[in-house]
């Protein structure tokens, strides 16, 4: 009984395990030039499948913990990508019963919303913390790549979601 | 029962507003008291550090074996290259031996007491922060290896930066071109003084310059040593456009592929253990040399 407890805690972990590796993989040195400053936000790609699909395994509460992970492993001002989170999980709430059961490529395009929202509000928030006005094509050129990331990204996240969280529902 | 439900949809219903107003108060709180935020930062950092040094292992030998195709591509034009830069270096060689031949005599003439040597530890790159705004490297090493902030980054070329928010063993490098870096520079050439400000572009602007300002493009740029935060002559860049309103200088250093750095520290205390190299700064010494004249 203590086993099956335990392993369903680990289960229910996995949705925001994902999310805190993409941060950490994020953070990794890549050595292309340029690449740096228009890197994708892949951990905002699996964060949205799990609001998605598993919304009880990734609450808001969770989106915001993230977030400042990703805050704090990123360099970014604390809070901001908590911000965005919450905002981008709010935003995947609110179309949750549109989307259910539609094909992925609907969902491919709400995503490319949300990432677009997330892009815009980062340039946003960064110019108004730093009080001066930032050059945003890094910030599209970023948002082009998060979008283009998410189909790979949920595939694995599907693929994790069907073999590990799965059996919860059993 | 009731009354508990109904707090219960209360809360998800308001949680994403109270939770987005809890996230801005942060971001003001990190603005006004950036303390605090910054040792929760910092222990954050010293805890993930490890599990990113692992995971950077196979990224790098990925990135190496990409590098090693990529080199021998252009292995041709690079041996012709490499050929010619000897050729020249040689005879910088002869020059450097016979000023430094020149500079030894006339230090001893003058009786001048060169700057004191400083010490140096080597760091590796752990992570590579990339956003669209700055992006701040983490580093292997922080206090425990004497590590403090304000401290000079180096790569092998030249300048990348200085050290933020030094951990018990990690740390975070501040690039010169990041928005927040401010670095007092001078001319190489002409000797003009200015300050390298990043704009989180690959190319800080040179502002601060006197009216009168000398500067070409192609000049080099190097650290002044004001302020005391890094020691002068160190190399920084190089002048690559100058416009009508911005001059823009190209790092000396790549910075999306540095893998190892350098820290300096200019103030030498007693618990940094490393080689000692001493500062080489022709510059000065022929400022001393025209004052002495």
């Amino acid at each position: 009984m203590i086993w099956q407890n335990l392993d369903n805690a680990a289960r229910r972990l996995i949705p925001s395990s994902t999310v805190f590796l993409l941060i950490l993989i994020g953070a990794l040195p890549v050595y292309i030039p340029h690449y740096g400053a228009v890197a994708p936000l892949l951990s905002l790609c699996a964060l949205v499948y799990w609001a998605l699909a598993r919304p009880h395994l990734m609450p808001i509460s969770i989106a915001f913990v993230l977030g400042l992970i990703q805050d704090i492993v990123g360099m970014s001002p604390m809070g901001l990508h908590a911000l965005l989170f919450v905002v981008a999980w709010a935003m995947v709430d609110h179309q949750r019963r549109f989307l259910y059961g539609r094909p992925f490529v609907l969902l491919w395009c709400c995503f490319c919303i949300v990432a677009l929202v997330v892009q815009i509000l980062t340039w946003i928030s960064y110019s108004l913390y730093h009080m001066s006005l930032i050059g945003i094509q890094p910030a599209l050129v970023s948002g082009l790549l998060t979008m283009a990331a998410f189909p790979v990204v949920s595939a694995g996240a599907m693929m994790i979601d069907r073999t590990l969280v799965d059996p919860l529902d059993e | 029962m009731v009354r508990v439900a109904a707090l219960r949809a209360a809360y998800q219903r308001l949680s994403p507003v109270l939770l987005i107003l809890v996230a801005v108060a942060l971001m003001m709180l990190g603005k006004i008291d950036a303390l605090i935020v910054d040792q929760a930062r910092t222990r954050v950092t010293d805890a993930v550090t490890p599990i990113m040094e692992a995971m950077s292992s196979p990224a790098r030998s990925v990135a190496g074996v990409l590098g090693n195709v990529q080199e021998l591509t252009v292995l041709r034009e690079e041996n012709a290259r490499l050929l010619q830069e000897n050729a020249e270096l040689t005879k910088f060689r002869e020059a450097a031996f016979r000023l430094e031949a020149e500079n030894l005599s006339l230090r001893t003439l003058l009786n001048f007491h060169s700057d004191l040597p400083h010490t140096y530890v080597t760091a590796r790159v752990v992570g590579d922060n990339s956003g669209a705004f700055g992006r701040p490297l983490a580093i292997n090493l922080g206090q425990r290896a004497g590590l403090r902030d304000g401290m000079a980054v180096l790569g092998g070329a030249g300048l990348i930066g200085r050290l933020v928010q030094t951990g018990d063993w990690s740390a975070r490098v501040l690039l010169l071109t990041d928005l927040n870096a401010r670095i007092p520079v001078v001319v190489e050439r002409s000797r003009s003084r200015g300050v390298l400000a990043g704009d989180n572009s690959a190319e800080p602007k040179l502002v601060h310059l006197p009216p009168d300002g000398d500067v070409r493009v192609g000049d080099r740029i190097v650290s002044s040593g004001h302020g005391g935060m890094f020691p002068p002559g160190i190399p920084v860049g190089t002048v690559s456009m100058i416009g009508e309103k911005t001059i823009s200088v190209a790092p000396m250093e790549r910075l999306e592929q540095v893998e190892y750095v350098k820290i300096v520290d200019f103030k030498v205390p007693a618990d940094v253990q490393g080689p000692v190299e001493p500062v080489m700064r022709p510059n000065h010494v022929l400022q001393w040399q025209g004052v002495a004249r």
